[in-house]
């Protein structure tokens, strides 16, 4: 399919949206834009300008006959949801493939959008599973894997609790690890035989930012250092939300407890 | 860390958890909690070969960089999905955890000591990414330069 100069603007939108979808469900920034690179070239596009950061992306077309289009797309809430990048990735692939009209990339990107996550129900149970099967990793006993589940499934709660009040990185991390370790400790003070180290240890690993840091590297190795940057700088944040949250804990309820561990 | 090979079942369970945070669907969040516990599996031969500590963490992070690499192709899906999830057992968790303790407890050298020690490690998981998905980069383009020699279309990744 050819593009007609009145599909641009719509044709733009459609390509911001996409890509605003994989930097808000966690794909890396060069990724982003070597897809809108492949797909303007796939419909013959002169040229195609785009400048992306995981929270904007500018993009502009330019047809053979000179004339230019340019949007821009802010990005906000973001939450990891590989499924959906992995299928908008089919799409950039079939699009640049097919070059299908606009109504039917909008109707497959809106079918895309569609496609569901799983309940919060079993999210609630699998990161507590996760706590749990890394305390036990990390040479915890039996008991403090229990404990690590009781703590860990309200724990996604709290994540995503903070994630819809656009909590920033930092203070949402910061929260969350002061309220795993915190009740670690109380839960040790009322069964002695827990350790406390076990169960913080697997909490943690359900906090730490793999994506973020994942794809920073991924970034830089792309190089594509402004996007590597910021990512790195989230992580890092994260990072340090989480060793002031337990260090905040430890501090706090070691002197009152006494020394448990 | 001297760890028993249970502990590749503990990981591939976590990992299990993640896919399912991480929305992860059917073969897709299989093997990449399998290249979850393939890195461990990999960290614990190279201990058990009596291999630098450090060294062990870089050789277990190529293989799942290359393990991600591989399934992408396989299942013509983003690297990135295989290797958050398969990275994860690397993660200090433990060391992290025990630098901060000495911190609060104010015993310096344990902290040093074991802060470097971290540094370490996340130094030996980035060197492993970073490495592999360069060479990977590398050879995607020559590939794609001659394909596009031999008149066929390029593969749009």
């Amino acid at each position: 399919m050819q593009l007609t100069e009145g599909e641009m603007p719509q044709f733009t939108e459609l390509l911001l949206d996409i890509s605003g979808g994989l930097l808000a469900y966690g794909a890396e920034v060069y990724r982003v834009e070597e897809s809108l690179q492949y797909i303007g070239a796939a419909y013959g596009l002169t040229e195609v300008d785009v400048f992306a950061i995981p929270s904007h992306v500018i993009l502009t077309l330019r047809l053979a006959n000179g004339s230019a289009h340019t949007q821009s797309k802010r990005i906000f809430d973001r939450a990891t949801d590989l499924d959906k990048v992995d299928r908008l990735g089919d799409l950039c692939r079939r699009i640049c493939r097919d070059r299908p009209g606009c109504a039917e990339i909008r109707r497959e990107l809106d079918a895309l959008r569609a496609r569901p996550t799983y309940p919060l129900f079993w999210q609630v149970i699998s990161h507590g599973m996760a706590a749990c099967a890394f305390a036990l990793f990390f040479g915890g006993s039996p008991w403090d894997a229990a404990c690590a589940f009781l703590v860990g499934a309200p724990l996604k709660l709290l994540v995503e609790g903070m994630r819809r009040l656009r909590s920033n990185a930092f203070f949402s991390s910061l929260v969350c690890a002061l309220f795993g370790a915190a009740s670690a400790h109380l839960l040790a003070l009322a069964f002695p035989a827990l350790h406390p180290d076990a169960v913080i240890i697997g909490l943690l690993m359900t906090l730490v930012p793999g994506v973020v840091f994942t794809n920073a590297m991924r970034d830089f190795m792309a190089g594509d250092c402004i996007a590597g940057m910021i990512k790195l700088t989230e992580a890092i944040l994260i990072g340090a939300g989480i060793a002031v949250g337990v260090s905040v804990s430890l501090a706090v309820l070691r002197p009152l407890l006494g020394v448990v561990a | 860390m001297n760890g028993s090979y249970l502990q590749c079942l503990y990981v591939f369970i976590a990992c299990l958890g993640f896919g399912v945070i991480f929305n992860l669907r059917g073969k897709k969040l299989f093997f990449a909690a399998l290249g979850a516990t393939l890195s461990w599996f990999v960290y614990l031969l190279c201990t058990g070969a009596g291999m630098d500590d450090t060294l062990c963490y870089f050789v277990a992070t190529v293989a799942i960089a290359l393990y991600s690499e591989g399934m992408a192709r396989l299942h013509k899906s983003p690297v990135t999905i295989y290797l958050v999830v398969s990275f994860l057992p690397l993660v200090p968790g433990s060391k992290i955890y025990y630098t901060m303790e000495y911190g609060m407890a104010g015993d310096t050298a344990r902290f040093l000591q074991t802060g470097l020690e971290t540094c370490k490690i996340a130094g030996a998981i980035v060197a492993g990414i970073a490495l592999v998905s360069s060479v990977a980069r590398l050879t995607t383009s020559f590939w794609r330069g001659w394909r596009r020699r031999q008149g066929r279309s390029a593969p749009s990744r």
